[in-house]
């Protein structure tokens, strides 16, 4: 029997010895804990279709990126779910905070004498353990060389019931950070930080000496998981691993150290990290903007056999992106675009001034009586303002959802809420009297949008496909749901929707 | 998240920066002295130089004879057989050479032109009314067809001028009682006042 073995029975001694009252109190504040992050999530799903119904407005917009840190907040309590569903099943364990590739050397207290306070435990603001563990099941060690990562879960779990059996998890929480490490035992017999390292421990406890060993994640679900806990297996891994302090019974009682550290980049365990992601993430990023360029068809319509409206018309504007899921998302943004070649609608002013006027009967020769071959007319002259729209402008504001295929592909569907800015008009002046029309000037001006209609709307559907880095072409299918003149005023009985074909670039902003 | 914020105000202010105009008002004008109010075949119709297109056109016509005529007409600009208008023709009563000049005191002046046969300066051809229906059928009251309560009345002269043309005119009101015909079908004019300016 090698050291190693040797530490595995110790271990296993000591923990079959180990037995935990069953405590109601702590069965309570476990559950209080889950039913706190079930309101929340509820509170977030709340808040998040209400601001898409109400996020056709800006303030939907102002108020969800004020709300943005408590997506993210919730966006970890998601990751974490897993995690609080294994303590929900497996109460005696312990779930140590996130993971960390950081290389670190297995590290043994040389000193057995050396208080608990000086130890990894101590600095962490453990305490020592009070009660040894006894009744202990030694299991056999695993070696692990998946870069899984147990989360701690800060409830004083670990005041279990029965003899605490520590079963491998495998756990989603990737993102994870700093959690502080956690008392295992609220009653002081054991206390448990979290610890990960990437390096294989290969030292052999030492009876005598506060061992520290790794915990060791499985590579399967199936496969046990050591966390340090009594009753769970202690064992040896090479990524991530806690540290299990033991020292002689009759020294100190037994102490489990579970260290968290911060990631150090290691080319070989990054390697191990990326190709152990259970999925990839199909969102380009939980919250960021877009910017987006292109150009948009409208089919224009049809007024007394003439086409009106079908013209390419430009669009930019910026989007507001946030996850929702993995794959879903939702964005609410506010482009520029318009409608061109308009020419119907046409208005006239006419300032009338009544007064004479001569015609005269070309060809005539030298008239024989006087007044030969000329004509006195009386009646109108006018200075006519002819004002004919050319072209609508609009400020867009579209609710979309958004459907990620992959990380290459979307799709989305949406509601477009428009807002008309300005109405591009054509005016022409001239005079007109019985036989002439003289033509003064034509200009074009905004500002003529009586008669159409200020807001109107469209829903949507587009394909979305990554180009290149954070740049995607949009194309996108849009359906006018309003009529954007008023028939009265223009004495034109049409409905005019704004339909089209909108192709475009999008750029993601995505800090680097 | 301060990039956002400035976006948003931009296109906010684009958005109400856009001063929103009023189109012009049409004005029309309200002076107008020539007009007629005729009922014909019991339909009314009421035409005014200087409304709706129409205009008052005025002119001095000689034919072979060396016969001097005053011509005014109330008609729509910009048509050939024009719909809703009127012609009328006052012929003067006497022959002149070609060197005199035209004597409005002797084509016009108040008194009632009868359709019928009669005296000299009551007959039929001196006067002639030509009106064109809406549907561009032309009626005249030139024949023999007119009944002896047929007549045209001058009812008063007025002295006017015109800058543009640099000739005088006189402002005539007139009533009028008569047939209409085409040749085959006709048309009752009653009632009709008729306020035109002649130049001369």
């Amino acid at each position: 029997m090698n050291n190693e073995e040797k530490f595995k029975h110790k271990l296993k001694d000591l923990l079959d010895e180990q037995d935990f009252p069953y405590s109601p109190a702590n069965w309570d504040k476990a559950s209080a804990v889950l039913d706190k992050e079930d309101k929340r999530k509820r509170r977030f799903l709340f808040w998040l279709f209400t601001g898409l119904g109400v996020g056709l407005s800006l303030f939907g917009i102002l108020f969800y990126m004020n709300n943005s840190k408590a997506a993210t907040a919730n966006t970890i309590k998601k990751n974490t779910d897993s995690t609080l569903a294994v303590a929900d099943k497996h109460p005696n364990q312990v779930m140590p905070p996130a993971n960390s590739s950081k290389d670190e050397p297995e590290k043994t207290n040389p000193d057995p004498q050396t208080p608990p306070s000086k130890t990894k435990a101590s600095n962490a603001g453990v305490a020592p353990v009070q009660q040894p563990m006894l009744n202990a099941t030694p299991q056999p060690i695993t070696k692990n060389t998946k870069p899984e990562t147990v989360t701690a879960h800060n409830s004083g779990l670990a005041t279990a019931p029965t003899k605490m059996q520590a079963n491998a998890q495998p756990s989603n929480t990737k993102k994870i950070k700093n959690n502080p490490p956690k008392i295992f035992n609220e009653n002081n017999a054991t206390i448990v930080a979290t610890k990960t390292n990437s390096e294989t421990t290969k030292s052999t406890p030492k009876p005598d000496t506060l061992l520290q060993t790794k915990t060791a994640v499985p590579a399967s679900p199936e496969a046990p998981i050591a966390t340090g806990l009594p009753g769970s297996t202690p064992s040896v891994s090479s990524n991530n691993q806690a540290s299990v302090a033991t020292s002689e019974p009759e020294n100190s009682p037994t102490q489990i150290v579970v260290e968290e550290k911060e990631p150090t980049p290691s080319p070989k365990n990054n390697a191990t990290l990326i190709s152990e992601l259970p999925l990839p993430q199909t969102i380009p990023a939980n919250h960021f903007f877009y910017l987006e360029a292109g150009a948009y068809y409208n089919t224009g319509w049809t007024i007394n056999s003439d086409k009106e409206a079908a013209a390419v018309n430009p669009m930019a504007g910026i989007t507001y992106f946030t996850g929702v899921t993995r794959r879903v998302g939702l964005s609410l943004g506010a482009y520029y675009t318009s409608l061109g070649q308009l020419k119907f609608g046409n208005k006239k002013a006419e300032i009338a001034k009544n007064g004479f006027g001569i015609q005269t009967t070309e060809g005539a020769a030298a008239p024989a009586y006087p007044g030969q071959g000329l004509t006195l007319v009386y009646g109108q002259e006018k200075e006519v303002t002819s004002i004919t729209p050319t072209s609508l402008h609009y400020l867009v504001v579209p609710a979309k959802l958004q459907f990620f295929i992959s990380e290459k592909q979307a799709i989305t569907c949406g509601y477009s809420f428009a807002y008309l800015l300005d109405v591009r008009s054509k005016v022409e002046t001239y005079t007109e009297n019985y036989s002439t029309r003289i033509y003064k000037g034509s200009y074009t001006t905004g500002g003529y949008v009586e008669g159409f209609k200020t807001y109107c709307s469209q829903i949507s559907v587009a394909y979305r496909r990554r180009l290149y880095k954070n740049i995607w072409v949009n194309a996108e299918l849009l359906y006018g749901l309003s009529d954007l003149r008023d028939d009265t005023f223009f004495g034109i009985n049409k409905y005019e929707r704004a339909s089209g074909i909108n192709l475009g670039l999008t750029y993601n902003l995505l800090k680097k | 998240m301060k990039a956002f914020y400035y976006i948003l105000l931009v296109l906010i202010f684009a958005g109400t920066a856009c001063k929103k105009k009023e189109y012009p008002k049409s004005v029309s004008a309200e002076d107008n002295p020539f007009y007629m109010k005729l009922v014909v075949d019991g339909q009314a119709l009421e035409i005014n130089a200087g409304k709706n297109n129409y205009y008052m056109y005025s002119s001095i016509a000689r034919d072979s004879s060396k016969i001097y005529s005053l011509v005014g007409e109330f008609k729509q600009s910009g048509c050939s057989t024009c719909p809703n208008s009127l012609r009328i023709q006052i012929v003067d009563s006497k022959t002149t050479t070609a060197a005199t000049a035209l004597d409005i005191n002797s084509v016009l002046s108040l008194r009632d032109y009868r359709f019928v046969s009669g005296p000299a300066d009551t007959v039929l051809s001196k006067v002639i009314l030509q009106f064109t229906d809406t549907n561009g059928l032309t009626f005249t009251s030139n024949n023999s067809a007119q009944e002896a309560s047929s007549v045209l009345r001058v009812i008063s002269i007025e002295d006017s001028f015109s800058d543009v043309y640099n000739r005088p005119i006189k402002k005539v009101k007139l009533n009028v009682n008569c047939k209409l015909f085409n040749g085959s079908q006709f048309k009752l004019l009653q009632s009709a006042e008729i306020v035109l300016g002649l130049v001369y």
